[in-house]
């Protein structure tokens, strides 16, 4: 090749180079914008110092760290009843991991959406685990109140500070995890979301890693 | 050429670093997010004057963050939790009784007609107290129970500290 082509090579190269840094850079300023739009008006993201185990990126959606994708982290916990329970017994079904708390209000608007839809699609293979978030040491007769008094016909699981860490610290409720039969979460939500939101995550899961 | 390469060689490896993810860079700036430690802050006063060995008020003024709101004193449901002050027991400082401010009605998208009471923005408690002569350290306590349009946060408790001059 001669030195003339060479150099024109190199020219188109540092060109694309070039567009690649202001299409990335533009792409970085919209996100920065979406995100700071979010914290004016006030949404509710979690505290960095909380999320230090996490190592995942943060959602642009959410300010949740980003776990679509992956694999759900694993974990064993208590139903308030006492069952040891772990998301590997629901291995090939879609679950939805469903933090909440006795004094949450918007959690409460979404409980009697998640027992119906979850009546719903059960016989498709699918399942809610319900993980607390009050204060630890909550008298679990307390748990077990709340869930008659609401009508949770899903488990109800004791969450803990390493649980919740292994999901990014779950600052805020409610906040929800949709994972696919194949273990990966497909979709995140924090706050709350409306009913046909809640079902089309809940349909994407089913729909992942289905044979 | 080689000058040209040498440039090439540079911007390809700067590229990596414009396409970092925007919200990771914000999420490890300070300053830190809005969180519950932040939803409420207390205002005033940091110190006040009252006649000693008699009745008397202070009226403690807070503000709630823009887009959040707590629960009233009287939260429509048992479940949730109620602003509350606590008070710690001082030498010849008596607080004997707090008045707090009627909520107002709120309501979550999606469930318009389960009203809350709430406040937002300022409020004020109206705190009713007895002192001995002297200089004395109020030391209280707001409790209570943020959220924004969609999200909650846990209960959380901010320190309210006065110098009560009673004279």
């Amino acid at each position: 090749m001669s030195p003339v082509k060479r150099n024109q090579w190199v020219i188109v190269l540092v060109i694309a180079a070039f567009a690649l840094m202001v299409w990335s850079g533009y792409a970085n300023y919209k996100r920065r914008k979406q995100y700071a739009q979010r914290q004016a008006q006030g949404t509710l993201v979690p505290e960095t110092a909380n999320n230090q185990s996490v190592q995942q990126d943060v959602s642009a959606d959410e300010g949740l760290p980003d776990l679509r994708g992956k694999h759900a982290p694993d974990f064993s916990l208590r139903t308030i009843e006492g069952k040891k329970v772990s998301l590997a017994d629901y291995r090939g079904k879609a679950v939805l991991i469903n933090f909440w708390a006795t004094w949450c209000a918007p959690c409460k608007i979404e409980m009697p959406w998640l027992v119906a839809l979850r009546t719903q699609y059960a016989p498709q293979g699918f399942e809610i685990l319900g993980v607390n978030a009050d204060e630890p040491g909550i008298p679990r007769s307390k748990l077990i109140k709340f869930g008659q008094e609401e009508g949770l016909t899903y488990p109800l699981l004791v969450g803990d500070d390493a649980m919740s860490r292994k999901y990014g610290g779950v600052e805020f409720l409610p906040t929800s995890f949709f994972v696919g039969r194949d273990g990966k979460v497909v979709d995140e939500t924090a706050g709350l979301h409306s009913k046909d939101e809640v079902e089309a995550s809940i349909k994407k899961a089913l729909a992942a890693g289905a044979k | 050429m080689f000058r040209s390469a040498r440039i090439l060689l540079c911007l390809l490896a700067m590229a990596p670093l414009a396409s970092q993810p925007a919200v990771s860079q914000v999420m490890k700036d300070p300053p830190l997010p809005l969180g519950a430690t932040d939803a409420v802050q207390f205002l005033a006063p940091t110190q006040i004057t009252i006649p000693a060995r008699h009745p008397a008020q202070i009226d403690l003024h807070f503000r709630i963050a823009d887009g959040f709101h707590i629960n009233s004193h009287n939260p429509t449901e048992k479940t949730l939790i109620p602003a509350r002050l606590a008070v710690v027991e001082a030498p010849g400082l008596n607080v004997t009784a707090v008045d707090f401010p009627l909520g107002t009605e709120y309501a979550f998208r999606f469930a318009p007609k389960e009203k809350l009471s709430v406040y937002t923005g300022e409020f004020v408690l109206r705190a009713h107290l007895t002192a001995q002569p002297g200089e004395h350290e109020l030391a209280a306590g707001l409790h209570y129970q943020a959220c924004d349009a969609s999200a909650c946060m846990p209960p959380h408790t901010i320190p309210v500290n006065i110098t009560v001059h009673a004279q």
